[in-house]
């Protein structure tokens, strides 16, 4: 893969990870609308929008595999 | 100095077992540990001391400072990604919209939702709401400065050249650092803005 195609693929994968935060943000604020704030439908979702974060933004296999690219000296 | 000399030929013939980088991400996330412990601490004491209630707060805006907050750590992922691959210009124009948004987030907790909250009677010694309110978004709040400061100082490094493809640790510092700032807040909006019923005034 060339240098421009990793980019690009990287790109893709930052938009496909904040339009799913964005969607879930809104069902976040319609279910609490509609449930009256019940804590567990939040909770779920609460977890996944951590679990996209912490997974493609903060590159969390970075830290377990060490050989992985990264941020250099 | 023969012994001096033959220690440190020693130390560069075997490899550690981790490259430097990988050493100060390990030691960036374990202070994010320590941090979760601290707002871990600040979560259950909003449900311990509010349980099934929430602060009165304006909707709309919590849903704006949220999204702002949420696409600043999209431009954040856009910055490092560009830096990774040798793109300064997409790299250093990312990082100004990030603080921008970050600078957004904070005019509209602090400038515009704590005169709002105080206009509706919330301030920190009105109750058990208006103390949580102030100190949980506060206490982000000071995170996101902070971030915010570290921000304009990895952009006047990359402005003067500092980062390039094969070394940008400080970059992906900065970006570890904002994000995590934008995990707290995922939990923290809900806490504040959508678990319970409405606190009545």
């Amino acid at each position: 893969m060339t240098n421009e195609q990793g980019k690009a693929r990287a790109m893709r994968t930052g938009w496909i990870v904040i339009v799913l935060l964005a969607v879930l943000t809104a069902i976040e604020y319609v279910i609490s609308l509609m449930t009256g704030g019940n804590w567990l439908p939040l909770a779920v979702i609460i977890l996944i929008k951590t679990g996209l974060i912490v997974q493609y933004f903060m590159h969390l296999p970075r830290v377990l595999s060490p050989e992985q690219q990264g941020g250099g000296h | 100095m023969a012994r001096a000399s033959s220690s440190a030929h020693t130390a560069h013939t075997f490899p550690l077992p981790f490259s430097r980088p990988s050493m100060n991400r390990l030691g960036l996330w374990l202070f994010f540990v320590s941090e979760a412990f601290l707002f871990a601490g600040i979560l259950a004491s909003r449900f311990a001391l509010l349980p099934g209630e929430r602060p009165n707060l304006n909707q709309s805006l919590g849903l704006i400072v949220t999204s702002v907050l949420l696409l600043s750590s999209f431009f954040m992922y856009r910055a490092e990604t560009a830096i990774s691959h040798g793109d300064h210009s997409t790299f250093l124009t990312s990082l100004v919209l990030t603080i921008l948004l970050g600078v957004g987030f904070l005019a509209g907790v602090v400038g515009m939702e704590w005169p709002l909250a105080t206009a509706e009677g919330i301030t920190p010694a009105s109750g058990v709401d208006g103390a949580l309110f102030y100190f949980m978004t506060g206490m982000h709040a000071f995170h996101v400065l902070t971030g915010v400061i570290f921000l304009i100082i990895v952009y006047g490094n990359g402005r003067r050249g500092v980062y390039s493809a094969e070394a940008h640790w400080g970059v992906e510092a900065a970006a570890l650092y904002w994000h995590f700032v934008d995990v707290v807040w995922v939990f923290f909006y809900p806490a504040l803005y959508l678990i319970g019923r409405a606190a009545a005034r």
